[in-house]
């Protein structure tokens, strides 16, 4: 194997890796500080990229030029907004009316949402059953770098990821709504009690979670072009297991743990016999593998009941 | 014997005729509606005697199994053996052993699955590869397809012994993908993609299932003997199940889903019982396979995937988690009624979903409760918690 | 449930009501008595992903059988009867069992894919129909030696036989990739191909397996873009197909890209976009305008005016459901279900097809086989495109 080719697998699987990162963060950060698995998270990401193609395919009929400040911004404005209402609606109707609820009650729910979300939009959508072109939002030639190519749409990927990431981080370390989500994830009860008004903090982290796993959508839509309405199964299932290699409740263990799947698969069908067949199995004996020798995920604390 | 109760599931099983009957989508629209609105009428007007008749109903829930059992004996020779209504309650009642088993794990035990649909996968090729490629009778091969799902189920305890509620689903998400995958790249013995085809009919003493069933007055096709064993293998599943969950047992497993915690501390090997609730609840589907491919006698991986696991989970849901005879209404409930909207197929997925929303939102305890308590909203729990 | 006097009430009310409704669509019948009515089933997936195909191949078989009796040729009174097998094997059997049932249908006509007409063989075979499968390529449908079993579409394997000799020895490929996406249909395509291909002198450097739903290829794409072949094929359906070619673009491959006729469909060249151009696939059947009754057919189903067009296999279902009908009406075959079975596998029809016949497996003799390449957005014949394959590579004829 040359130079050329390992370094495009690499650069295949930073951009793969960056992607699974931003699902698993919105996992992680739910079930931190609301303590719920998102079954419903994959599809925020499927709408994400929806949204983007309706404005992307709008815009360009509007005659407005594609890669312009104006149509970059709609796009950006429409993830936004659509990450945002998931959020909300979640919390308002799935999330909201389960809580007191068995774990597993609320866990079957989101299950049931995504359910609902995912067929409405098959049926409901024009031809939507079958597989949508996504609009080509940047114009730009690949890069060519040592022997191998790289697409811009990769490059942008990786560079909105870690800013948003890092965003993720100031505002979660450095403000006064990241002082409230820490609180209310380390204990509800004595957040409720310093006068925190949980609620509102629920539905805050719902929101900035939906809208990360909309803009993994967009990133999806813009890497390989063609989007479906089942496109968000795959996309959460990988995102949870990442964020549980990772250690479920840890943000930075997701980054990792998103990384760490993204390489996994990469490697599995770089260097294995018939390796290609196995990469959608990665996440899974991965997340076995963890579960079996390190329950509580690379970076996780070592859960304590509380009586 | 109650009299009363056995009018009242007469006059149920009429209904239930009526309702399979009914061919008119529309017709079957209304007279679903006027069903729910008469009972909902019912619970407003007299709302003292409902929990009255659900006493009565739990109280003699064996003379009502033995009822249902009986008028099930009836049902092929009401329908003059119409094939597709067969082969439509023949699923009924396959979806109805998964329910119960799935049922045991998740329900009575708190044990999330989302990867049932793996045993049932188990059962079938067990039942599949020993007929059509060793020659092995179907009744030995019966009998295994429940003990090889009840290894699986084992196996799969394993990892989940170590993790919690959260983690356990997408253990068991990833195993029943993995069980998939493995059915599909395992040719030489699983036959892959192909499947296993033409799967050989049961024979009993010489007697071939795969042939007429005539009963003299009334023929229907090969599907008639599966009705009947299909039945035989409920009420034996049922009984089991039923005698397993009142045992001593079946309370350690209530205490484990209840609280952990509180069960290790009375002294529970929660290890060792976890394991068990996973390998008994498997053994069903198993079953449920072994049934189904000695029926349909053909098996792919496809058959199997994790849409089936979520049917599963929406039928456990809508009859009430743990209680034994709402799995078995609820697997018949969303088995048939979709039948009846074939012209709307493209909406029954989104279906399932939409009942797995309704139900825990508006009734957390399904259509047949397993015990009648007022459960409090989550707001007044918490409420409770800070006021006291 | 729950119960007390008052809901028996209204339980009963619900009885009487749906008694009566079951009276009222019981008497939805009637009709013409005076020639005998003989039914015709025909399954097609109605509901779920193929529907638009299904829908389309409904139309044309209730065409067929209006034509059928407008004929006056035959002694009989046509029905169809459909039912739907949404495209998935234990819907098909069901729907297999709800055809059996009616003593007044004859013979089957049907099935889009091959899974639902492998599961549904031996039911009509352990019950004595006949079935003319018309649209699953599966050799095995016809290769179980079941004498209820007729097929009037090419069978899978000849497409490859074709591709494989075209492409090593026409085109002169001598390097090959496979790649299928480990389903029956895809994983058989690529493995004849790849045989075939060997066997006029080309070599087969890798075979490897891809999910469907997959989104990713880079990494296996850029294994393959390492060994450097003359030609990559796909084994599968049109989403994952358009995908790779996407990938292979990115990645700068343009070594001749062909595929099985899994892919031909406008979903294809719509999601590919602008690297669609120059996509090679094989397809079983020929346009239909090159056909001997295309153009009759066409203008005939226009005519018909069916909300929904006839899609790519409107013809198939077509000369289905006209040659049972056929086979039926001049064998005087009325309801006998047996008879009908051994009037089929003699019988002989000139339809849009052409000449159809079965040789002993039940299979059709006619061979139809059409090469296809994308051009500006559309699939074109090969040879009436204006680009082509030259020195390995795509260029202008």
């Amino acid at each position: 194997m040359t130079v050329d080719v390992l370094l495009q697998q690499f650069f295949n699987a930073l951009g793969l890796g960056v992607m699974y990162a931003l699902i698993a963060v919105g996992f992680t950060l739910f079930f931190g500080v609301i303590e719920v698995v998102n079954f419903a998270h994959g599809e925020v990401f499927m709408l994400g990229a929806f949204g983007a193609m309706v404005v992307g395919t709008a815009m360009a009929g509007a005659g407005v030029e594609a890669g312009s400040v104006t149509y970059l911004l709609a796009v950006l404005a429409i993830i936004i907004i659509v990450g945002a209402l998931f959020g909300a609606a979640l919390e308002k109707f799935i999330v909201a009316p389960m809580r007191g609820a068995p774990d597993i009650m609320t866990l079957l729910i989101t299950l049931g949402a995504s359910i609902v979300v995912r067929e409405a939009v098959m049926i409901f959508f024009p031809d939507g059953r079958n597989p949508q072109p996504f609009p080509q939002m940047i114009q730009m030639d690949s890069f060519n770098i040592g022997g191998a190519l790289i697409k811009p749409e990769t490059i942008i990927c990786i560079v909105i990821s870690a800013i948003l990431i890092s965003m993720m981080y100031w505002i979660i370390e450095k403000t006064a709504l990241g002082r409230y989500i820490r609180a209310t994830a380390q204990d509800r009860q004595a957040a409720l009690m310093m006068g925190v008004n949980a609620n509102r903090v629920f539905i805050i982290t719902l929101i900035l979670g939906s809208v990360l796993g909309s803009v993994a959508g967009l990133m999806n839509g813009m890497s390989y072009g063609i989007i479906k309405f089942n496109m968000g199964f795959a996309a959460s299932i990988k995102g949870f297991a990442a964020a549980v290699v990772g250690g479920l409740g840890n943000m930075y263990g997701a980054v990792v743990g998103g990384l760490l799947l993204g390489f996994l698969e990469i490697f599995v069908v770089s260097f294995l016999p018939n390796g290609s067949s196995y990469q959608e199995l990665v996440a899974f004996l991965i997340v076995i593998l963890c579960l079996v020798f390190r329950p509580s995920g690379l970076f996780g604390e070592k859960a304590y009941d509380k009586v | 014997m109650n009299m009363k109760l056995l009018g009242a599931e007469v006059l149920l099983y009429v209904l239930f005729l009526a309702f399979i009957l009914i061919e008119n989508p529309v017709f079957v629209a209304v007279y679903i509606a006027a069903i729910v609105a008469g009972i909902f009428f019912a619970a407003k007007k007299y709302p003292e005697k409902l929990p009255v008749w659900y006493d009565l109903f739990m109280a003699n829930l064996k003379q009502v199994g033995a009822v249902a059992f009986v008028l099930g004996l009836t049902l092929p020779i009401i329908i003059d053996g119409d094939a597709y209504w067969l082969q439509v309650l023949n699923f009924a009642m396959i979806n109805a052993m998964m329910a119960l088993g799935l049922n045991f794990m998740t329900g009575r035990a708190g044990l999330i699955c989302l990867g049932y649909a793996a045993f049932e996968a188990v059962g079938a090729y067990t039942v599949g590869i020993l007929t059509l490629k060793l020659g092995v009778s179907f009744w030995i091969a019966f009998a295994l397809s429940g003990i090889a799902a009840m290894v699986f189920g084992a196996v799969l305890g394993l990892p989940a012994l170590r993790v919690k509620g959260h983690y356990l689903a997408l253990v068991t998400i990833a195993f029943g993908l993995i069980v998939q995958e493995t059915l599909l790249n395992w040719e030489s013995v699983t036959g892959g993609t192909n499947g296993l085809i033409d799967i050989p009919s049961p024979t009993l003493f010489g007697y071939d299932f795969g042939q007429m069933l005539d009963l003299g007055f009334v023929s229907m096709n090969y599907l008639g003997h599966f009705y009947y064993l299909c039945l035989l293998v409920l009420a034996l599943c049922t009984i089991f199940i039923f005698k397993l969950s009142n045992s001593f047992f079946g309370l350690i497993l209530s205490a484990m889903r209840e609280d952990q915690l509180a069960a290790q501390c009375y002294g529970i090997n929660l290890t060792n019982y976890k394991l068990y609730a996973f390998a008994i609840g498997a053994i069903f589907g198993g079953f449920a396979g072994g049934l189904y491919a000695a029926m349909i006698n053909f098996i792919a991986p496809e058959n199997f995937s994790y849409g089936l696991s979520v049917i599963v989970i929406s039928m456990i849901i809508l009859g009430g988690l743990d209680s034994i005879p709402g799995a078995i209404v609820g697997a018949f409930f969303l088995t048939i009624f979709p039948e009846k909207f074939r012209a709307f197929e493209d909406y029954r997925i989104m279906f399932y979903g939409l009942i797995i929303i309704f139900c825990l939102i508006f009734m957390r305890n399904g259509i047949l409760p397993y015990t009648r308590r007022i459960f409090m909203s989550g707001l007044e729990n918490k409420e409770a918690e800070e006021n006291g | 449930m729950f119960f007390n006097s008052g809901l028996k009430k209204a339980m009963a009310v619900a009885t009487v009501a749906a008694t009566s409704a079951v009276m009222l669509t019981g008497c939805g019948g009637g009709g013409d008595k005076k020639t005998e009515v003989v039914k015709i089933g025909f399954i097609a997936p109605i509901t779920g992903n193929n529907a638009a195909l299904g829908v389309g191949m409904k139309n044309s078989a209730d065409l067929a059988i209006k034509h059928a009796n407008a004929s006056g040729k035959y002694p009989y009174k046509f029905e169809l009867v459909v039912a739907d097998d949404a495209a998935d094997p234990s819907t098909a059997v069901a729907a297999a069992n709800k055809l059996i049932t009616d003593k007044g249908i004859v013979a089957v006509g049907g099935h889009f894919n091959s899974g639902c007409a492998l599961a549904t063989a031996p039911v009509f075979h352990k019950n004595g129909m006949a079935m003319l499968v018309t649209a699953a390529i599966h050799p095995d449908i016809t290769g179980k030696g079941y004498k209820e079993i007729t097929r009037i579409i090419t069978e899978a394997k000849a497409q490859n036989v074709y591709a494989g000799e075209l492409a090593a020895k026409t085109w002169g490929v001598k390097t090959i990739c496979l790649i299928n996406d480990r389903t029956d249909y895809g994983k058989t395509n690529a493995s004849q191909f790849g045989e075939n291909a060997a066997k006029n002198g080309a070599q087969v450097l890798s075979d490897d397996g891809i999910n469907v739903g997959q989104q990713d290829f880079s990494a296996v794409l850029t294994n393959i873009k390492a060994k450097n072949p003359d030609c990559v094929y796909f084994g599968g359906m049109a989403t994952e197909a358009a995908l790779i070619k996407r990938q292979m673009a990115d990645l700068q491959m343009n070594c001749l890209f062909l595929s099985d006729s899994g892919i031909i469909s406008d979903t294809f060249n719509k999601i590919a976009g602008p690297t669609a151009e120059g996509m090679i696939a094989f397809n079983i059947g020929k346009p239909l305008e090159d056909l001997p009754g295309g153009k009759k057919f066409m203008e005939d189903y226009a005519a018909a005016k069916y909300p929904e067009p006839y899609d790519n296999l409107g013809h198939f279902a077509y000369d289905t459901v006209m040659m049972l009908c056929d086979t039926i009406g001049k064998n005087k075959v009325g309801t006998d279900r047996k008879k009908a079975i051994e009037a089929l596998r003699k019988a002989e029809y000139d339809g849009v097809l052409g000449k159809t016949s079965f040789d002993e497996n039940g299979q059709t003799k006619n061979t139809l086989i059409t090469t296809y390449i994308s051009q500006g957005g559309k699939w074109v014949a090969y040879d009436k495109a204006s680009i082509q394959v030259k020195d390995k590579k795509i260029a202008a004829k």
